[in-house]
């Protein structure tokens, strides 16, 4: 069964990844708000995907892509979920090695068909 | 339909009068006691909002004037939740309902849909609507899950109002951007455009002194807030039946 790792602070948007992947039993969803939180895990728990969003207390999104490039020297699929307006960042996210960036809101159906698109990669 | 609401505090009677409009809901205010006589004489209506205090800090023969005027006109109070002398006074009046002060618009309408035939019209039902259709394709087509999504949208409105007050407060841009952000994303899941006048407002605020800035706008941030609220609410209770 793969393991999911959610970051980000919003709860119906938590809720709804949560949803949607286990519907369509992508895996587990194990879910964190902050960036220290994100970090703690991924030093512990071996995970098959991260999805993260940008702006999240103690560690960025873009410095957890670069705590597991770099530091984990881990490939895991990252997906930077990200708002309007900051192409920068999300140009940014990609250079540090995120694998795809969706803009919220999303619907159900982008994050399933992103998720299924990396996870088979 | 139309409604009188007795308040001296002539901020409140403003944000008061201007939520009641988006609803379609009349209303007039009176400033003392002998204004809402003035006022009874001379409308009907369906439903009286009175500060307790002025009802009951008046002579006894004008209160009693207002009593005769109130009819069997449903009457809220408001007032004070520590001010226990005002609210053992309440008891001697018919009074039909009590509201603490400050209250939210989501009580207020909660009173007005009890006591007055009031209920939500034609439009809002439609904008309910909106909501609903929205609120199912985000959790999925499922009612299940989008009664249980509500709660957190409605969860987070409510904190995006504690957010950007508590990022003017702290002078903290960052903080407010975020907040900001967080408002327009889940404004966009609903096609929400009505907040985005007071989005630009504060924006603007966050490089005046605190003494400088316009608590209004603030204030009107929370009303379309609570606004937003109120229909997710009533698509919660429009799920659950």
């Amino acid at each position: 069964m793969k393991k999911i790792l959610v970051c980000d602070d919003d709860e119906a948007l938590i809720s709804m990844i949560r949803f949607k992947l286990s519907k369509e039993n992508y895996g587990e969803v194990v879910k964190v708000a902050d960036g220290r939180e994100a970090m703690h895990e991924l030093i512990y728990h071996d995970f098959d995907m991260i999805i993260t969003d940008i702006h999240m207390p103690y560690f960025s999104g873009l410095e957890l892509v670069t705590f597991v490039r770099e530091k984990l020297g881990d490939k895991t699929p990252i997906i930077v979920l990200s708002v309007e307006g900051i192409e920068n960042t999300v140009t940014e996210a990609f250079q540090l090695g995120a694998d795809d960036f969706i803009s919220k809101p999303f619907s159900p159906n982008e994050l399933s068909m992103r998720v299924k698109r990396l996870l088979s990669a | 339909m139309k409604i009188l609401i007795a308040d001296s505090n002539t901020v409140n009677q403003k944000i008061t009068q201007h939520i009641l409009s988006q609803r379609e809901i009349q209303s007039d205010f009176g400033n003392d006691a002998t204004e809402l006589i003035n006022l009874l004489n001379e409308n009907n209506y369906l439903l009286i909002l009175i500060d307790l205090n002025m009802l009951l800090n008046n002579e006894e023969s004008i209160q009693q004037n207002l009593m005769t005027k109130l009819n069997q006109t449903p009457l809220i109070a408001f007032t004070e939740p520590s001010d226990f002398k005002a609210y053992n006074l309440s008891s001697s009046l018919r009074i039909d309902g009590i509201l603490n002060k400050p209250y939210e618009m989501r009580e207020l309408f909660e009173m007005i849909e009890k006591h007055t035939p009031y209920n939500s019209n034609v439009r809002e039902k439609e904008s309910q609507e909106e909501f609903k259709k929205s609120l199912f394709k985000y959790a999925d087509n499922s009612a299940e899950f989008a009664f249980e999504l509500v709660d957190c949208f409605i969860e987070n409105y409510e904190g995006y109002k504690e957010q950007v007050a508590l990022a003017l407060t702290k002078k903290d841009p960052k903080s407010l951007k975020e907040a900001i952000h967080k408002i327009e994303t889940s404004n966009r899941i609903f096609s929400i455009n009505s907040l985005e006048e007071v989005t630009e407002k504060i924006k603007c605020l966050i490089h005046k002194p605190t003494s400088e800035i316009d608590r209004n706008i603030i204030n009107q941030l929370e009303l379309k807030c609570d606004s937003i609220i109120i229909k997710l609410d009533s698509v919660k209770q429009n799920i659950k039946s």
